[in-house]
């Protein structure tokens, strides 16, 4: 995993052997990853970028508007500034992974 | 029959030879041993413990048999089940802490029927708390600071928590009192029969608190969770009780089960449907009556919220 290249052009999701199970409780996420076994504390813009990935793959560009938009924030905010870096972080987890569809 | 209803030479010749099956919670122990000191010891602990029917089918054969040691001063013994030895032999004299500790083990590695955190459980008005955290951060005697309040003791190691029902299934084993707890267990219970104290362990001098009768007539009767308590235990400690937020308390709670990574996505939904139904704390304590008198308060106050819906 750490071997892909993250750069904007890779279509990300979630496998559909991860079968996500999720909770949210206020600005917090719980979600366990079937395939690992593996649950994971995610702050809300880990949760909210998963959550959009899991809906449908997408290239870190569509990502950032995709959330923009949600957030009704620009794309070039602080939080969204670090979606690149959380890509990297949700890939070594397991969590997503490039898309083949 | 009981324990207690069985004679000095009754026991030793029961568990002497076929051995005993014992309800314990929802488990049958079934228990053999030639060992007098430990059969003396295991009986005053158990003695309200129903002794059940050879019909009945064990969950788990256990034998604690004397033992061929290098020390020939001092009789050895060995902990079995099912054929496997989990410890090294020690003194006869410790059979009964080791055999607590097996029978842990027992129940750790095979009962995933529940899943499984290392706690102390107490109930009082149909409603449980949980007190999760590791050997030393006072679990055991804040459980016997509320029995002495009136709460009923459900466990002093395990929540045994029912995945489908969420509901906590009792298992009020013997309380095992270590070092100065003893001596306060004594104080705030002193209608409980503590059995002979057992030193040098691994966890310090160490004594088991016979549960309370009633706790173990009403073995059967599960309740629902109410409060799960993170507390720690400190000499200098402000006691209070601090709310926590949902997330770090399943992370928390998690790392408290023993059983967790077994039951996959199932651990994960008892897990959260069990932390949205409870209210979550932390609780720093200095000295366990306080405490205590904090966790009667919320029962007294706090509504009942959220309750499983197949659990009524």
């Amino acid at each position: 995993m750490g071997l892909v290249d993250r750069t904007q052009t890779v279509q990300w999701g979630v496998p559909d052997a991860n079968a996500l199970a999720w909770r949210n409780w206020g600005d917090e996420f719980l979600v366990y990853n079937a395939a690992s076994g593996q649950t994971h504390h995610l702050n809300f813009l880990a949760g909210e970028a998963l959550r959009c990935l899991e809906a449908e793959a997408a290239d870190v560009g569509e990502l950032v508007r995709r959330l923009a938009n949600q957030f009704e924030i620009a794309e070039g905010s602080p939080p969204l500034q670090m979606i690149d870096g959380l890509i990297g972080e949700l890939d070594e987890l397991g969590l997503i992974a490039p898309s083949t569809s | 029959m009981k324990i207690r209803d069985l004679t000095p030479d009754q026991l030793y010749q029961r568990f002497g030879s076929d051995g005993l099956r014992i309800g314990i919670g929802p488990f049958v122990i079934h228990l053999r041993s030639p060992i007098r000191g430990f059969i003396a010891d295991f009986s005053f602990a158990y003695a309200d413990f129903p002794v059940c029917d050879k019909s009945e089918i064990s969950n788990f054969r256990v034998c604690v048999a004397p033992a061929a040691g290098w020390r020939p001063w001092e009789a050895q013994a060995e902990f079995w089940s099912d054929g496997v030895s989990p410890f090294k032999t020690f003194p006869q004299g410790l059979a009964m802490p080791l055999t607590e500790w097996g029978l842990n083990g027992c129940i750790c590695n095979h009962a995933h029927q529940f899943l499984m955190f290392h706690s102390a459980v107490v109930e009082k008005n149909g409603r449980a708390a949980i007190f999760a955290g590791p050997p030393g951060s006072g679990k055991s005697t804040l459980c016997a600071a509320l029995m002495a309040r009136g709460w009923r003791l459900l466990s002093d190691e395990f929540a045994l928590l029912d995945p489908s029902r969420g509901w906590l299934t009792p298992i009020p084993r013997p309380v095992a009192l270590k070092n100065a707890s003893i001596g306060l267990v004594e104080k705030l219970l002193p209608h409980l029969r503590i059995g002979r104290t057992f030193a040098p362990t691994r966890k310090g001098t160490l004594a088991h608190l016979r549960p309370p009768t009633e706790a173990v007539e009403r073995q059967a009767q599960p309740a629902l969770p109410g409060w799960i308590v993170f507390p720690t235990h400190a000499e200098n400690a402000d006691t209070k009780l601090i709310p926590l937020g949902k997330s770090g308390s399943f992370v928390r709670l998690q790392e408290n089960c023993f059983n967790y990574s077994a039951l996959g996505r199932c651990a994960f939904d008892a897990l959260a449907e069990l932390i949205e139904t409870a209210a979550c704390y932390e609780l720093p304590f200095a000295h366990a009556v306080a405490a205590a008198e904090l966790i009667d308060n919320l029962a007294k106050v706090e509504p009942v919220v959220g309750l499983p819906l197949h659990a009524a």
